[in-house]
């Protein structure tokens, strides 16, 4: 994690399996309010192929607009129960997409409605200070010091929240020790 | 006490009539072979059953197994039908991870799992239906019945729902088990929910077990018991008998194959059920009611047996009855047949039953043969009595006989001497007398003396003791040699018929006296036939019988050699034959007969071991029938070598010994005028101290045999110790035994008969002497 005002230390993660590091989400909490919240970068998608959602967790800024586009060549019925996002994309075919604005933070668990072994998460925050440590690196950049929790978040696991202090123009180094449990590798 | 006891009764049993004993005996009988049926018969029975149930109760567990196969399938398929429910799938993990991060509980999303469980739960035909969450806790449950599982109710401490929710673990009968869920046993199966390979919750289906024991027993049969640590879990069985049962088997283990309860039997087979709360084995019993198969069964063969028991006794006892009645029946007419004949004594008297057990006609036929063999005995009883008396008649006759003998002999003895002396002097005074008046006087007295040489030597034969020199002969040689002479004595008016047996055997006799016995009994047949008639001479070999009536008691059954001479004559009355042949009895007048004619035959036959039967008739003649012991092996009797006299003179020295004075001067006379030394003596005694005496040869001893103090015999061995080589001529009236033996005279004996004559005394002297030399002289 890199201060944007000052150098960052390379952090180290002891690392999870690879893939499964791709589902970790570390975002900053209590980012005082009034700060200046850039704009997410591109548009942001989970693409329908070969009867998986990919990726599979996928974090955004609140207020995003997330694609689903279908590339299998069959139907796929995208939906979520979840609190902070419930919708059902309803039925569309190969080569369609349909998007949906999570305009409410919160984990939005999407699944298909015809094929029942097909989830993902998208993790709606509330402001741009989040990555996702797929290296097992990971590098939060701008942030403005002061002091915030880093949450550590994976679906398998409950969130691991971290007291850091960020002073200005150095960077800071965190190091995470993530148990992802054993039994969600090859997701 | 207790065996004299039982032998008193068997004694007791004994005693009883034989139609109680056979009915007492059929009875135990019948009622031993009936029981021993009825047991074998109720053992194979109960085996066979068991058989029967085991193999049963195997088929049951097939199937049941198979039925568990099949749950286990139908598991699978349910569990992947609810895994593919994305609903339902949806909704638990959208509710996991809210009610994970926030205490409000999604309602709708509880809602949507129930509805979605209860849609599945229709099409389920499951008694139970439970998804739980990852922990186990229930999310929602459908059941039929009245229990329904509270949501939230954690049901993770169930081995089963631990194991299930532990996704690596395959589906197999091991996520079956028997739970408690509210106051009902249920029996369970859970599998995971998983979404992408992560179990998100499980899936829990269930029968209650009292339905399962039901439709097992509709489906198996039988009784059915789950049984978990000695507690009934589920039965069909009344809960007294069940929780008994349960006990049982949690004392014995579920080996046992038959197992007792009470009155109750039955056969079990035990069945893996699964896992109860703690993980260990719950059971369940395929039972068939041995005692519900086999009572029924039972009670039939019981009472057909007793049925059958009942009839086969009375038969038996009919047949005791008709039995003892063929025995017992019988038995009293045969004892009172036996009364009859013991009180009448009529040993004639047959006994015949008929047709009777073969066993009574056995005692019937043996009854008869014991009465015949009495029968004979007393037949032979009677018969052997007349024979003693006929044989005590003959020993009496014989006897009187004897005592004549004797007597007869005795004189004939002393008569010889005498008549030696007036034969000798006789012919001394003849020798010397001229012819004229006095010399046919003489002449007179010589023929006298003659006569009474003759009558003598009759009496003697008669009385056994004349001197035989038998030979083994051939009787038809000796009847064919005197054949010629009878024709001429018997006359004109006379036929003579011979027939001779051609294979006849040989016999031990004098030829001598043979002839002589013909003789006399021709002589005797013809003096029967004044006016003619036949006289017939057979000779037979003949088998004696024992029982042959015309056996003479004393005489050995065997085989003889007959001569029989008849006559066609006038014959005799009893009274006379009883007498014919003692001596001097005739029945011809005075001066006809010297009545010694038939003694002497008597004497030759008996003398030569044989004996004589005299059969007659009067106005029918008579039959003398001599039987002669057979000679078996025949010896050659070779005669003695004829011993040519040139003179009877001599110069040799002889020793005389003879006591009687007369005979003895007599005797030195005419062989000192032969021209013989002579040294003599009157004793043994004498003779011996005289030759001790002598210096010279002594050439020849001349002796008495029958003297007093020793014998001749006796004299001669004597002498022959100093003197061996002595010859010995005997002078003897008759056979007494000391030369001769029964009469008989042995080979190397030289006797000289008295009486003899000087000139006879002179030839036998010279002929002695003249004899080759024998080794041994004496014997």
């Amino acid at each position: 994690m890199y201060g944007e005002y000052g150098p960052g230390s390379l952090p180290a993660v002891t690392p999870p399996p690879v893939n499964e590091l791709a589902n970790v989400v570390l975002y900053l909490d209590s980012v005082p309010s009034g700060f200046p919240v850039p704009r997410a970068a591109g548009p942001a998608e989970i693409v329908q192929r070969h009867e998986t959602f990919v990726p599979h967790v996928l974090a955004v800024l609140r207020g995003a607009r997330v694609e689903f586009p279908n590339q299998d060549p069959i139907f796929h019925n995208v939906f979520s129960l979840s609190t902070a996002r419930t919708f059902d994309l309803g039925r569309y075919p190969e080569g369609t997409s349909k998007s949906i604005v999570f305009d409410r933070a919160g984990v939005v668990q999407v699944f298909c409605h015809i094929h029942s072994d097909m989830s993902a998460i998208v993790l709606v925050l509330e402001n741009p200070f989040f990555t996702t440590p797929d290296s097992g690196h990971y590098v939060i950049s701008g942030v403005p010091p002061g002091d915030y929790s880093l949450t550590a978040w994976h679906e398998r696991i409950r969130p691991i929240v971290n007291r850091v202090h960020v002073a200005a123009g150095e960077a800071t180094r965190l190091d995470l020790d993530i148990p992802i449990p054993a039994d969600s590798s090859g997701r | 006490m207790s065996a004299p006891a039982g032998t008193r009764l068997v004694d007791a049993l004994r005693r009883l009539k034989i139609g109680w004993q056979l009915v007492l005996l059929e009875v135990l009988l019948i009622g031993a072979v009936l029981a021993g049926a009825f047991m074998v018969l109720s053992f194979s029975i109960r085996r066979a059953t068991e058989r029967f149930f085991a193999g049963e109760l195997e088929r049951a567990e097939r199937e049941v197994l198979a039925l568990q196969r099949h749950n286990l399938e139908q598991l699978v398929w349910t569990s992947s039908i609810l895994t593919q429910n994305p609903t339902l799938k949806a909704a638990i993990e959208t509710y996991r991870m809210e009610s994970a991060s926030t205490p409000r509980v999604r309602a709708d999303l509880l809602g949507t799992i129930g509805r979605e469980v209860d849609r599945i739960a229709s099409g389920v035909d499951r008694d139970l239906l439970i998804v739980t969450d990852e922990r186990g806790r229930v999310l929602a449950a459908s059941a039929r019945g009245t229990v329904r599982p509270q949501i939230g109710l954690p049901l993770e401490p169930l081995p089963i729902v631990h194991r299930a929710l532990d996704v690596t673990h395959p589906a197999d009968p091991a996520n079956f088990g028997v739970a408690r869920i509210g106051a009902e046993y249920f029996r369970i199966a859970a599998i995971p929910i998983v979404l992408q390979d992560v179990p998100i919750g499980a899936l829990i289906l269930g029968d209650g077990l009292a339905g399962l024991v039901e439709r097992l027993r509709t489906d198996l049969g039988g009784e059915i018991l789950v049984i978990d640590h000695g507690a009934v879990l589920a039965s069909t069985l009344p809960d007294q008998e069940s929780g008994a049962f349960a006990r049982m088997l949690a004392e014995k283990g579920a080996t046992e194959r038959t197992v007792r309860e009470g009155g109750s039997e039955f056969v079990a087979a035990p069945l893996a059920l699964g896992t109860d709360a703690n993980g260990d084995a719950v059971s369940l019993y395929l039972l068939r009611s041995l005692s519900a198969a086999l009572d029924p069964l039972n009670e039939a063969l019981r009472l057909d047996f007793v049925l059958y028991g009942v009839l086969a006794l009375a038969a038996a006892v009919l047949g005791a009855i008709f039995v003892a009645r063929s025995v017992t029946a019988p038995l009293a007419r045969f004892v009172g047949f036996m009364e009859g004949v013991a009180r009448a004594g009529d040993y004639s008297r047959r006994f015949d039953e008929g047709p009777a057990a073969s066993e009574i006609r056995t005692l019937n036929a043996s009854y008869n043969h014991l009465i015949e063999s009495l029968a004979r005995e007393q037949h032979e009883l009677e018969q052997r009595t007349a024979e003693l008396s006929r044989a005590n008649q003959e020993l009496r006759q014989s006897q009187k006989l004897e005592a004549i003998g004797t007597l007869a002999g005795g004189v004939a003895h002393d008569f010889n001497n005498i008549l030696t002396v007036i034969h000798s002097y006789t012919e001394l005074v003849l020798d010397e007398l001229p012819a004229g008046r006095l010399r046919e006087d003489l002449e007179q007295v010589k023929q006298a003396a003659v006569r009474a040489t003759t009558l003598t030597k009759q009496l003697l034969a008669f009385s056994r003791k004349q001197i035989m020199q038998p030979k083994v002969l051939d009787l038809n040689v000796v009847v064919a040699g005197v054949e010629k002479m009878l024709r001429r004595v018997i006359g004109e008016d006379i036929e003579l018929i011979t027939i001779k047996d051609p294979a006849l055997a040989r016999v031990l006799a004098d030829p001598g006296q043979v002839e002589q016995i013909l003789m006399n009994l021709a002589v005797n047949s013809r003096d029967a036939m004044p006016r003619g008639g036949r006289l017939s001479i057979i000779t037979a070999n003949v088998t004696v019988g024992e029982h042959d009536p015309g056996r003479i008691p004393v005489m050995a059954p065997g085989a003889w050699t007959l001569l029989t001479v008849s006559d066609t004559g006038t014959g005799m009355d009893a009274a006379t034959q009883a007498r014919i042949f003692e001596p001097f009895f005739t029945t011809k007048e005075a001066g006809k007969g010297t009545g010694l004619g038939l003694s002497t035959v008597y004497g030759i036959v008996k003398q030569s071991g044989g004996f004589i039967t005299v059969q007659s008739e009067l106005g029918q003649g008579t039959v003398f029938r001599i039987y002669m012991p057979p000679v078996v092996n025949v010896t050659e009797t070779t005669d003695e070598p004829p011993v040519r006299v040139h003179a009877v003179v001599g110069r040799e020295t002889i020793l005389l010994v003879e006591d009687e004075e007369p005979v003895r001067s007599l005797a030195a006379r005419s062989l000192r005028q032969a021209g013989y030394v002579l040294i003599v003596a009157s004793r043994p005694s004498e003779a011996i101290e005289l030759a001790s005496r002598h210096e010279g040869e002594i050439d020849l001893l001349l002796t008495d045999v029958i003297m007093p103090g020793s014998n001749g015999r006796e004299l001669a061995r004597r002498l022959a110790e100093s003197r061996p080589g002595l010859r010995v001529l005997y002078i003897s009236g008759y056979a007494d035994g000391t030369v001769t033996q029964q009469g008989i005279l042995g080979p190397d004996i030289a006797l000289l008969e008295k009486p003899f004559t000087p000139a006879a005394l002179a030839q036998r002297v010279r002929a002695t002497l003249d004899r080759p030399a024998r080794t041994s002289g004496a014997s």
